[in-house]
């Protein structure tokens, strides 16, 4: 599919620059844009990205979208993703630094804010949620089960760190495959 | 000269962390414990600021370099957070190449499963804080139905949550 990269830098600039709660409400609003709604790369090739960026040094959203973008694009889509994404917002938090002190005392901006981070947490139970379910539905839902239920579980009740989580859940899919 | 500093040494937490603010520690020791350019209270305002805003939450190491040294010292910040964000794409491209072997494919879905998970692990901390009354519980609960359920474009449900909280402000005055 050929996508351009006017289109391209339209979606990662609203995605980036409108999408209160940090990357993983990011990455819920790219995922759901990408795979579901535009179908511009696959949940694989999704997954590979999301996976690599978490051993990416810096934030996991740039070195995600970058990912993805040079799936969709290659470099030039990599550098427009990667520039939509992190310019207007840095502007913003340079501003919201500069005034933060009179912004913080506005109870009309604080009401919205606690309404969009609200949304964001909604946003993410739903990114959740479509991560898992294609898994589910392919027939094969033992593993994936087992995965997500134990990955909750170490990580919550024995604060083992999310790149450790993410390894020892790619060992085990490497070792249990599912016959083709 | 102080800004190349500034950018190596934000560069140096950058390039030593996985994730938004994991970069803190290594941050905090060199620019507020040894070299003395920031002070505690400049480094939880920038947090603040950087959680406040659109975008990553690694963007509080604009907000560092801005307090540091002004609109040059956020262009250094940002220069720092991008830098390393590029070394994915060799990788994408060696293990995107290998993608079909079932083996892989199956490792990669079972991590993906996992980060699954761990995000919400992480909302569920996020929301104690976010869903403190039953009108934002409602708005959290509307957004989850509408991302997951219809195809209705992403920001459009953000925009509606901000118009709703807005509407509550003016109503509670």
């Amino acid at each position: 599919m050929s996508v351009s990269l006017r289109a391209l830098a339209g979606l990662f600039l609203r995605a980036g620059n409108l999408t209160f709660g940090g990357g993983d409400a990011i990455t819920a609003v790219l995922q759901r844009e990408l795979v579901v709604r535009r179908g511009w790369i696959t949940l694989d090739e999704f997954a590979l990205a999301q996976s690599l960026a978490g051993i990416t040094p810096g934030p996991r959203i740039m070195a995600f979208s970058a990912a993805v973008a040079w799936i969709v694009r290659r470099w030039p889509g990599a550098l427009i993703a990667v520039l939509v994404v992190s310019v207007p917002s840095a502007i913003v938090t340079v501003i919201l630094t500069a005034g933060f002190e009179s912004l913080r005392g506005s109870r009309a901006a604080a009401l919205t804010l606690a309404a969009v981070l609200a949304s964001a947490v909604g946003l993410m139970w739903a990114a959740s949620w479509l991560l898992v379910q294609p898994q589910i539905r392919r027939g094969a839902w033992l593993k994936p089960l087992l995965v997500f239920v134990g990955a909750i579980v170490v990580f919550a009740k024995w604060s083992v760190s999310p790149i450790q989580v993410l390894a020892v859940a790619a060992v085990i899919g490497a070792l249990w495959v599912d016959p083709a | 000269m102080r800004l190349l500093v500034l950018y190596l040494l934000l560069l140096k937490a950058n390039a030593t962390a996985f994730s938004g603010l994991s970069s803190l520690p290594v941050l905090r020791e060199d620019l507020v414990v040894r070299h003395q350019m920031l002070t505690d209270t400049q480094l939880n305002l920038a947090v603040t600021a950087g959680r406040s805003g659109p975008g990553p939450n690694g963007l509080y190491i604009v907000s560092v370099g801005y307090l540091i040294g002004g609109v040059p010292g956020a262009a250094a910040g940002w220069l720092a957070m991008i830098t390393p964000t590029f070394l994915i794409v060799p990788m994408v491209r060696f293990v995107g190449a290998r993608a079909d072997r079932p083996r892989l494919r199956s490792a990669i879905r079972a991590s993906m499963t996992a980060s699954a998970a761990l995000l919400l692990a992480a909302t569920l901390t996020l929301a104690r804080g976010a869903l403190t009354d039953v009108f934002l519980v409602a708005v959290a609960a509307v957004s989850f139905l509408l991302f997951a359920f219809t195809r209705v474009e992403s920001v459009w449900v953000i925009v509606a949550a901000a118009l709703a909280g807005l509407a509550r402000a003016v109503m509670v005055g």
